[in-house]
């Protein structure tokens, strides 16, 4: 009974510090989705990018976390910007598929710098493999019933949650958030009545691009820092945002916590099974599938009326 | 009028012939089954054997073909290509090498699984729409990437060594390509990309019909509006249903080939990145295009490898001799690949393929140009 309930703290800790992330990362697939009609498939590698760029100011540079974190968040803010600016507002907007498809082609381009720019996987001229890595923000930690919470996942979940609460705040009661929230209900009507939708789009960008960016750099220690390590990040953060509903900006961060409960818990409730292990995501994955035949738009999400 | 008939017989046959789509393709084919041959002969500069980069844009194609249905014709965007193509390749993979079934016994369990598995998307495609449905798509993928990694008991050791077809007709893949100058040439590999061809043109010719008939009308109306579609009769289910069958099972051929052909099963390769280089060959080379479909994968998957990479790999040469920089080219494909679909995307969106359909414009107006400055510079002479 005692190992079960350090097992529950174990995975309840863990649970809490990628629901926080995956959230964030759901929040800025949600804000772009609803502001600038993209779904950004590159979230996450805008994310690996500029996490790596963290990691190379750490590694290679000796800058402390505190300090390569706001520089990465800079350098974050600014390729949103670049990205919108240069590409997305550029897309054609009779063709539905264009802007996807963009970010499509911005994931290719982010899988083929970071080894260019980074050498990633190469070796220095004295045979040593290039490697980057980020630290914790704060080491050490402390005993719950036998599990240990350390310190940085507390920071993590508490610096996710007053950023999402923020952010709630700010859509829900101050000017801009209300130019977000028109631009996010009618683009045309809100550019119209004199709403610098342009900006609005803008700044969702690069606010998505901060969000996931500090997502990567606090899951950066905790994995192997590869081109890919946010991949599975994004892939729930998706998942999330369809359960969650993209009509809404509270629905995914709350079903970005669901699935990362479910797909750590799955594991731990039928461990008596051998195959656990292995088949726990895949199950997870197709019941939130079959969920998603039942209710195509999500838990809070709407059917979009359309005329023809 | 027996005169006027027989003068305007060539142009008759002309317009026939040009009428009669499924000829090009077999001429196509058979085209590029001669220029294959090239390598053999020395025909290539270098002496390299350029086929094993013209191979995966001949099985890509396939896969991509599909996906054009899908994307061009029906306005959906799937990112289980790479999944399904998996399917095909870690399908034959496990039934030819560990459970030693036959060639074509293993052919069509494969295909029945991925038929099984395109309904499954195509049912799930009847409740979920538009970008949802993309998402859905990447979540099959996921699934079946994560079946392949942890369930399939392949290793990077197995491969296919000789596939038997029927009888006496064996392929030895493995058997190294020789030229004919240098000794007696393997024609096996050969063999296996002439089947690579037939397949390929076989699917051109299946994609063509199915455009040209009721079933394509109705993908068309459907990607313009599925609600319009279907207030004028279409049956959305049974059209969209046929048209993700028919992708996973043109991506799971793919595969097939890429079996018989790679001689290896790789199972960690199905990933996203691989949907999206097909992606790329179907943006770039042109949506609703069947040969700008070859002609994307030939510049998506064959120039970055044949010419790109050797070109990166002397300047980076040449940049550590010079300045002593150690700078590798890696990455360059997914950039190269990237670049071009937002370029395209941009401002080319019908694709390379209009490139053809520009030049002969330019050609003519220039022609033009050139006879009235003739004709003109006659009459002053006059």
């Amino acid at each position: 009974m005692d190992s079960a309930i350090r097992s529950f703290f174990h995975v309840l800790f863990n649970a809490l510090q990628q629901g926080s992330t995956t959230a964030l990362a759901a929040l800025g697939i949600v804000l772009i989705f609803r502001t600038s009609r993209t779904t950004n498939f590159a979230q996450s590698s805008i994310a690996t990018l500029n996490a790596f760029v963290a990691a190379w100011l750490f590694s290679s540079h000796g800058f402390s976390i505190w300090v390569a974190t706001p520089l990465a968040l800079v350098t974050a803010f600014i390729t949103g910007v670049f990205i919108d600016r240069a590409f997305i507002r550029r897309a054609p907007k009779n063709n539905p598929i264009a802007r996807p498809i963009i970010t499509l082609g911005i994931i290719m381009i982010i899988i083929g710098i970071l080894p260019m720019v980074f050498r990633i996987g190469q070796s220095r001229p004295d045979g040593s493999p290039i490697t980057y890595r980020l630290p914790r923000f704060f080491s050490g930690g402390i005993d719950v019933f036998g599990a240990s919470l350390r310190y940085n996942q507390i920071f993590t979940v508490v610096v996710s949650i007053a950023l999402m609460v923020g952010v709630f705040l700010f859509i829900n009661h101050t000017k801009w958030g209300l130019a977000t929230r028109v631009t996010a209900s009618d683009e045309t009507t809100a550019r119209l009545m004199g709403v610098p939708t342009g900006k609005v789009t803008m700044f969702s960008w690069a606010f998505a691009a901060m969000f996931g960016t500090f997502a990567g750099i606090v899951l950066a220690p905790l994995m192997n820092m590869s081109p890919t390590f946010l991949v599975e990040t994004q892939v729930n953060a998706f998942f999330a945002s369809v359960v969650g509903g993209f009509t809404t900006f509270f629905g995914p961060v709350i079903a970005a916590y669901i699935i990362v409960f479910l797909d750590s818990y799955f594991p731990v409730l039928f461990n008596f099974w051998d195959g656990a292990d292995i088949w726990g995501t895949s199950i997870v994955f197709i019941m939130v599938l079959i969920f998603l035949y039942f209710r195509p738009y999500g838990l809070f999400g709407e059917k979009p009326i359309k005329k023809v | 009028m027996t005169k006027t008939n027989k003068t305007n017989l060539p142009k008759e046959l002309y317009e026939k012939f040009k009428a009669n789509k499924p000829l090009h393709f077999l001429l196509f084919g058979i085209g590029l089954a001669i220029m294959l041959l090239a390598p053999y002969y020395d025909f290539i500069p270098g002496g390299r054997n350029t086929n094993g980069f013209v191979a995966p844009a001949i099985y890509f194609t396939v896969a991509a073909l599909g996906l054009n249905l899908l994307l061009g014709y029906g306005g959906l965007i799937s990112l289980a290509t790479s999944a399904f193509i998996g399917v095909g390749a870690l399908g034959m993979g496990y039934f030819m090498l560990f459970q030693e079934f036959s060639f074509f016994l293993s052919l069509g369990l494969t295909i029945l699984i991925s038929l099984g598995l395109g309904l499954l998307v195509g049912l799930f495609s009847l409740k979920v729409s538009g970008i949802y449905l993309t998402i859905g798509t990447l979540f099959f993928a996921t699934i079946l990437e994560n079946i392949f990694r942890s369930v399939l008991p392949m290793s990077t050791t197995e491969s296919f060594r000789e596939i038997t077809f029927f009888g006496n007709f064996v392929i030895d893949t493995s058997k190294s390509y020789t030229q004919l100058r240098t000794g007696e040439p393997q024609y096996d590999r050969y063999i296996a990309l002439l089947i690579m061809v037939a397949v390929l043109v076989l699917s051109m010719i299946v994609i063509y019909n199915i455009i040209k008939s009721r079933t394509g009308r109705a993908f068309m109306a459907m990607s313009r509006s599925a609600n319009a579609a279907a207030a004028m009769g279409v049956n959305i289910a049974k059209y969209r249903i046929i048209a993700f069958m028919t992708a996973s099972l043109f991506a799971t051929l793919a595969g097939v080939l890429y079996a018989i052909y790679g001689t290896s099963v790789e199972k960690n390769i199905w990933t996203l990145e691989l949907s999206l280089f097909i992606l790329a060959v179907v943006i770039v080379g042109g949506m609703r295009s069947i040969f700008g479909t070859f002609i994307g994968a030939l510049v998506i998957f064959t120039v970055p490898n044949l010419y790109i990479n050797e070109y990166l790999r002397t300047f980076s040469s040449f940049l550590e001799n010079r300045f002593g920089i150690n700078w590798q080219p890696v990455g360059f494909a997914p950039v190269f690949a990237g670049l071009l679909i937002i370029v395209v995307v941009l401002y080319y969106p019908r694709g390379l393929i209009k490139l053809f359909y520009d030049a002969r414009i330019l050609l003519l107006k220039l022609y033009g140009l050139i006879r009235n400055r003739l004709a003109k510079g006659g009459a002053t002479d006059e």
